[in-house]
């Protein structure tokens, strides 16, 4: 019994405490602060058309829909600055774009990815209901950033300009690998939970209704059905893939059909791109990988 | 004196901890998109500090492609203004979106499931938003606007497009430039034409 307990604490610490490179976070920082920078260049376009004084989506409704003055909904907690200065969007969509592009670039320690979540959570805070699909995942990642950004450019601390393995690396690579677990088991389960799922009309539904890129004539239902049932395949795998090392080609490539799936279905190639970002801390592209980081980090998923 | 195997080992349970708790309190949020009990509701109201806070709460999230919600195969919100006072004209619409369409797409469907679930306050509150933005956003010809209305077509799977209007209102305005939104009565909800004894003169 003890030498299980044992085990089981070695297998953890392994798992989520041995230094790792910091090349492998690298490409997953510079992916999520290149989607974020394009999030915050959107927004300072239009983001005070949206959530402006007189914006589509203005204070007042805003705060009705996060339950301001009632109890129990957690508007306390909601700290948007947007509420008290709702003219300093294109300020706030300035310094997220800076600092997305400050953590693309590698520069800016851990302040970059900071204020970059910062920046966005300012944004959700303000209007939760209309956030869209990618937000949340990409606030998640820029979070766990913040414990190790990875291998950096320019930096106060020289020792995150440096390729030493690190243990913060290691966490922060973890927690983006099971936040994405879950994110797609829950993605998933809500799909299960929906009867158009299973019989097959979800896919043909979003065709008709004209969301994504693929365009079907009404005699080729059953190839919208069966996307519907492909989709809720390709998740099964990847939620398999992920947890055996084994199949890291698989994996890769049904992660792959999935973001395809996203936008043949929905065209939302935003989220495609983040499920893209943070699947390279699950399998790194390929080339770019050194062969004792791959082993290294087949050993810790296993 | 504490040493560094010892501050390690305490380092690595508090951070172990913190992570299990973590990942339990995002796996709660989480799911509590699609089903909840009273015992999560309780616990995510005591665990909003830090769901929100960090910004983990993520109730309604819109994870699910398409729901039952979703069926519908067109929301559109139009406005008759003062100046065509005849035309309705369209505001939004999902079949003609052409820039920022998931976030457009995300407000036709909030104003649907407020007009389905008849939150009035909810409804008015955004689409006053809405008439603002396009009276001092938008408009430049001091044109005002005179009624709005959601309307939705479903049933795509049937193959036939069933028009439904889920809110018509017509516009109240006020001597200090406020304004209330005032719904259509209904045609089953019309009260019958009096009995001219009791009117009052």
């Amino acid at each position: 019994m003890m030498s299980r307990c044992k085990e089981t604490l070695d297998w953890w610490n392994g798992v989520w405490f041995t230094p790792k490179s910091p090349e492998l976070l690298s490409m997953v920082r510079i992916a999520c602060g290149m989607i974020a920078a394009l999030h915050f260049a959107l927004l300072l376009i239009n983001g005070s058309e949206w959530f402006g004084m007189h914006g589509w989506f203005n204070t007042d409704a805003g705060r009705y829909l996060i339950g301001d003055g009632v109890e129990g909904t957690g508007s306390l907690y909601r700290w948007s600055i947007l509420f008290w200065f709702p003219h300093s969007i294109p300020i706030v969509a300035g310094v997220g774009l800076i600092a997305s592009t400050a953590t693309m670039a590698g520069i800016g320690a851990r302040v970059s990815p900071l204020l970059a979540w910062f920046c966005l959570s300012t944004f959700h805070h303000r209007s939760p209901l209309l956030t869209m699909v990618y937000e949340p995942l990409l606030v998640a990642i820029l979070a766990y950033l913040i414990i190790d950004p990875g291998r950096l450019v320019w930096t106060f601390r020289p020792g995150l300009a440096s390729g030493q393995a690190r243990v913060s690396v290691c966490i922060a690579t973890q927690l983006i690998y099971c936040h994405l677990w879950i994110w797609i088991a829950f993605s998933l389960c809500s799909m299960l939970a929906n009867p158009i799922w299973w019989n097959g009309d979800a896919g043909w539904l979003l065709i008709q209704q004209g969301r994504g890129w693929l365009r079907l004539s009404a005699d080729r239902q059953w190839l919208g059905q069966l996307l519907t049932h492909s989709v809720i395949g390709i998740q099964v795998a990847i939620l398999f893939c992920m947890t055996q090392s084994a199949c890291n080609w698989l994996g890769r490539w049904m992660l792959y059909l999935f973001a395809l799936s996203v936008l043949l279905l929905l065209a939302d190639w935003m989220y495609a791109s983040v499920l893209l970002a943070a699947s390279l801390a699950v399998w790194p592209v390929p080339m770019s990988r050194p062969n004792t980081q791959s082993k290294q980090n087949n050993a810790s998923n296993k | 004196m504490v040493s560094s195997s010892e501050s390690t080992a305490r380092w690595r349970w508090f951070a172990s901890g913190f992570i299990l708790l973590h990942f339990a309190a995002i796996g709660l949020s989480y799911s509590t998109n699609w089903r909840r009990s009273a015992l999560q509701d309780g616990l995510l109201v005591n665990l909003q500090p830090y769901l929100i806070g960090v910004n983990w709460y993520q109730e309604m999230l819109p994870i699910e492609w398409i729901s039952d919600a979703h069926k519908t195969k067109r929301i559109r919100v139009s406005v008759q203004e003062s100046d065509k006072p005849k035309d309705w004209k369209p505001v939004f619409d999902t079949t003609q979106m052409a820039v920022d369409n998931a976030r457009t797409e995300r407000l036709l469907h909030l104003l649907a499931e407020l007009a389905s679930n008849d939150d009035t306050e909810g409804l008015t509150n955004v689409l006053k938003s809405i008439v603002l933005h396009l009276e001092n956003f938008i408009k430049r010809d001091n044109s005002t606007v005179l009624r709005i209305r959601i309307e939705k077509s479903s049933d795509p799977e049937a193959g036939s497009e069933e028009e439904s209007i889920l809110y018509e209102a017509s516009l109240a305005r006020f001597p200090n430039g406020e304004f209330s939104f005032v719904p259509k009565i209904e045609n089953h909800r019309t009260v019958r034409s009096l009995n001219s004894a009791t009117v009052s003169p």
